[in-house]
């Protein structure tokens, strides 16, 4: 147990100077909060939201399409549910779906892009060139093929924009890699005798991975934009999900004379996936000092 | 009044830890046309002064709190920064940086880079004039072929060739006062004599002020008029050069001063016991194929027929130039490279190509400390698990065991316990070192390489390392390679010495002997081209001109025949064979014999 707390300490100083730096730098730090905020409403959202039963099939059909008001702060939708409710709890959909494509894209990316740039040669041609064959499709277009094969629904909307992200991870973690594995630790290691495998997973990948990280935490905002948009489209989520894409497709018909409908699903999304941008910069800032704004 | 002067000048920087005094100068003055040195090592403060004194110091995390800088009696900070462009920088104070592989931009050619300078500065210039004072400017610093030089990129020219295009541009815009931060660091001892004296030259010629900053004393020595020690971002000695050399009067300058001698210490003579080590026509050959210009079947001759025996308990120093083939040679009998060619045996068992199981034992046997402890160090790993790394390949141990271990290696080397549970970024460079020594240690080796063990950390630091190696070689019976380009590390810790040329091994002895009697042209150039503390002046600094040849390809004959000052007509055709001149001292050198009295 000592051990363990021994080994945490040095970990904890490096977390209080990450804090500091990104306290330096106010944008972030707002972004950090409000990203805070939106995180808590989505683990909170069954107990935060005035009319639970409006996220599901409800309908109030006499209320339908009110103006914002005291009842309802974002106005009602077509079936009279509180748009202000589907809207907080659409943040719990759109943050699980975009992490865990993104999450899933790592697992898959990041193994195969440290293989590939550590040993070169036909293992790295083969699995750059299976990377070529997925990047030579636009990201959205291969979603929609691969949600067209598997049937339209959130899951397999993650799971096809996952399988269409990958690769990126994978080229930039061979990048590195292929410069990390230049680095003397790794000829330290490979004198001392330590296993191929064991220099790619220990010393190789945990070197390369600061700017995936930095890639992935703006990725999520992209991929919050892409799952809105297979949504939107109707090949992602599915009534009566209040999911933000799907929402303001829905709220199409009416707008712009019942601007609420589409608006505020709207600015969640521009909200959430700024602020993913900007907490992006703020970890590239933190990890890499070069750019550290002077 | 002085011609330049510091006045209470402090800079301080802020990071997580707090606001850090940086500097902290009283007073610095230089008089016109002085040569002032200011000497310190790494992270002492110079750079920062450096930059600050042109305004181009990071702020924040730098921040000048107080002081002036005052050059002609006008306060240099208190000019805005459009002002320091248009007025200082390049036309009155003009610097050479540390590194001419980083600071010449690749992707313009000399000549653009040059004209684009003289056109900025002087308006109205027209390109073709500008190229024709580019070019003198080029002959000014002694590249002998301007022309060609200016459609040549930064990539096609040699480090030394590189800092002579610096200095050009230093001296474009007829700066007067010319700040030098350590503009040999990375060149060769021989390129740096020349930057030297080409350097004191112009500085004649042209009655420049010169800021000279270096982190060793020797250099300074030989080149400057005056002296200040910088410690700690403070001035804490400042004297004239011979009177600070003779009688220094703080202890951290004579520690510098120690570092730097090389006369009073020598290795202590060993018994050698059997063979350990037998390399025996070693090559590694790369291939180049460059298809682009249909050049095939070219191979760069790395390490080219290299054969020596080394016995247990012996220290082996390779000497040589970069490029010369060292590391090559290193990596080589490490099996990091596959050879081309020969055969290494050790404790009489080839040591190359074996078997998984036999490749083990070997690799076991023998591992290497690197030259920079801060990239020979994983930064994402503890200490603990970074020294436990040989232990987990080779021994099956528990957790709490190897704990254990790890910290008696630590202890040998004189690194606190606590040190487990920290990451290699929170040590200095001579304690990484040590930890990467016991590193080295933990697998039970015979043979340990190291690679330029203390070329890298400050002077105090290195004092110990050495004897920390000196001490544990003593401890365990090991045998050494040691690679330097420092004589005087080879001189305190070598018995042997493998002096090497563009892959070959030109010069092989007793350390003593090598010492005492260079018979090798090579070897006694590169004795004479370090400055030493008794150098006054430039006169005593000898330099060896030209570059080394590509080893893609080698002039015929003896390779060393186009810089060689005893060469002969035999040299331009003959390949010198490795002859044993008496006592075991192989020279390969067609007139070895007629050079007994090279001195």
């Amino acid at each position: 147990m000592s051990n363990f707390l021994q080994t945490l300490r040095p970990r904890l100083k490096s977390f209080g100077e990450s804090m500091y730096l990104l306290a330096r730098n106010k944008l972030s730090l707002i972004a950090l909060i409000v990203l805070v905020l939106l995180v808590l409403s989505a683990i909170f959202a069954n107990v935060l939201i005035p009319y639970p039963q409006d996220i599901a099939d409800a309908s109030h059909i006499e209320n339908k399409l009110q103006p914002p008001s005291a009842e309802h702060w974002m106005g009602t939708d077509e079936l009279g549910r509180d748009i202000f409710s589907r809207v907080v709890y659409g943040a719990r959909v759109s943050l699980r779906s975009a992490l865990g494509a993104v999450g899933l894209s790592l697992l898959i990316g990041v193994p195969l892009g440290a293989v590939a740039g550590s040993f070169g040669g036909w293992v790295d041609n083969v699995i750059m060139r299976l990377t070529d064959v997925f990047l030579s499709f636009p990201p959205l277009l291969l979603a929609i093929a691969m949600v067209a094969v598997l049937g339209s629904s959130l899951n397999n909307a993650v799971l096809a924009i996952s399988l269409s992200w990958w690769p990126w991870y994978t080229r930039l973690i061979r990048g590195q890699a292929i410069s990390v594995k230049e680095r003397k630790f790794v000829q330290a290691a490979e004198t001392i005798g330590t296993s191929k495998l064991k220099i790619i997973f220990r010393h190789i990948m945990p070197n390369c991975i600061s700017p995936v990280i930095v890639q992935a935490s703006m990725d999520i905002g992209g991929v919050i934009l892409t799952v809105a948009s297979l949504s939107f489209l109707g090949l992602g989520a599915q009534l009566p999900t209040p999911e933000w894409g799907l929402m303001i497709s829905m709220g199409r018909t009416y707008f712009p004379d019942k601007w609420w409908y589409c608006i505020f699903p709207g600015v969640a999304i521009f909200i959430t996936v700024l602020c993913f941008n900007l907490i992006g910069d703020a970890i590239r800032e933190i990890l890499d000092p070069k750019t550290r704004k002077k | 009044m002085a011609y330049f002067e510091i006045r209470n000048l402090r800079i301080t920087h802020k990071s997580y830890e707090g606001v850090k005094d940086v500097l902290n100068i009283e007073h610095l003055a230089v008089e016109r046309g002085e040569t002032y040195g200011l000497v310190g090592e790494s992270g002492q403060g110079k750079t920062v002064l450096a930059l600050a004194i042109q305004q181009l110091l990071a702020c924040p995390p730098g921040k000048i709190e107080s002081g002036e800088v005052l050059l002609e009696g006008e306060d240099l900070l208190k000019l805005s920064s459009r002002q320091m462009q248009q007025c200082v920088r390049g036309s009155r104070i003009a610097m050479i940086f540390q590194d001419p592989m980083s600071c010449l931009n690749p992707v313009f050619t000399v000549g653009s880079i040059m004209t684009d300078v003289l056109r900025t500065r002087k308006k109205g210039l027209s390109k073709k004039a500008a190229t024709g004072e580019a070019a003198d400017l080029l002959r000014e610093v002694k590249l002998a072929d301007a022309e060609s030089i200016l459609s040549k990129y930064p990539h096609q020219l040699s480090g030394g060739q590189r800092q002579r295009v610096i200095i050009a541009l230093a001296l474009a815009c007829g700066a007067e006062l010319l700040i030098a931060d350590e503009p040999t660091r990375n060149l060769d001892v021989t390129i740096q004599a020349s930057i030297l004296k080409l350097l004191k030259e112009l500085q004649q010629k042209r009655g420049m002020t010169v800021l000279f900053i270096a982190n060793n004393l020797s250099l300074v020595s030989a080149f400057c008029d005056r002296v200040g020690i910088l410690y700690g971002g403070r001035i804490i000695e400042e004297n004239t050069t011979a009177k600070l050399i003779t009688a220094p009067q703080q202890k951290y300058t004579r520690v510098l001063l120690d570092a730097v001698k090389t006369e009073s210490r020598s290795a202590e003579p060993v018994e050698s016991g059997e063979e350990l080590l037998r390399v025996e026509h070693l090559k590694k050959y790369f291939d180049i194929n460059d298809e682009i210009k249909h050049q095939k079947h070219l191979c760069l001759k790395a390490v080219d027929d290299v054969s020596f025996t080394l016995n247990k308990g012996e220290v082996l120093g390779i000497v040589g130039e970069s490029g010369c083939g060292k590391s090559t040679l290193v990596n080589t009998i490490l099996n990091l490279f596959e050879p081309t060619e020969g055969e290494v045996w050790f404790e009489g068992k080839p040591a190359l190509g074996a078997g998984r199981k036999g490749g083990n034992s070997f690799k076991k046997n023998v591992q290497i400390v690197f030259q920079d402890p801060y990239w020979s160090l994983n930064p994402r790993w503890l200490i603990k698990d970074i020294v436990a790394e040989p232990i987990e390949v080779y021994e099956r141990l528990g957790e709490a065991e190897k704990l254990k271990r790890v910290k008696e290696l630590l202890a040998m080397v004189g690194i606190p316990e606590d040190a487990c549970y920290k990451y290699p970024h929170e040590f200095s460079g001579g304690q990484r070192q040590r930890i990467a020594i016991a590193r080295a240690l933990a697998s039970r080796p015979k043979l340990v390489v190291l690679d330029e063990p203390t070329s890298s950390i400050d002077v105090f630091s290195q004092e110990q390392i050495l004897a920390l190696i000196k001490d544990l070689k003593k401890r365990f019976g090991l045998t050494n390679i040691l690679i330097s380009h420092d004589l005087g590390v080879v001189h305190e810790l070598a018995n042997k010495i493998a002096v090497m040329y563009l892959g070959k091994i030109v010069e092989f002895g007793s350390a003593e002997e090598i010492f005492r009697h260079p018979r090798h042209p090579y070897t006694k150039a590169l004795f004479d081209a370090i400055p030493s503390l008794t150098t006054r002046g430039m006169e005593g600094l000898k330099t060896l001109e030209g570059q080394i040849p590509s080893p893609i390809n080698p002039p015929p004959g003896c390779a060393f025949h186009e810089r060689c000052a005893y060469a002969c007509e035999k040299c331009w055709s003959e390949m010198p064979q490795q002859r044993d001149i008496g006592g075991g001292h192989m020279v390969s050198c067609l007139r070895a014999e007629e050079f007994k009295e090279l001195q």
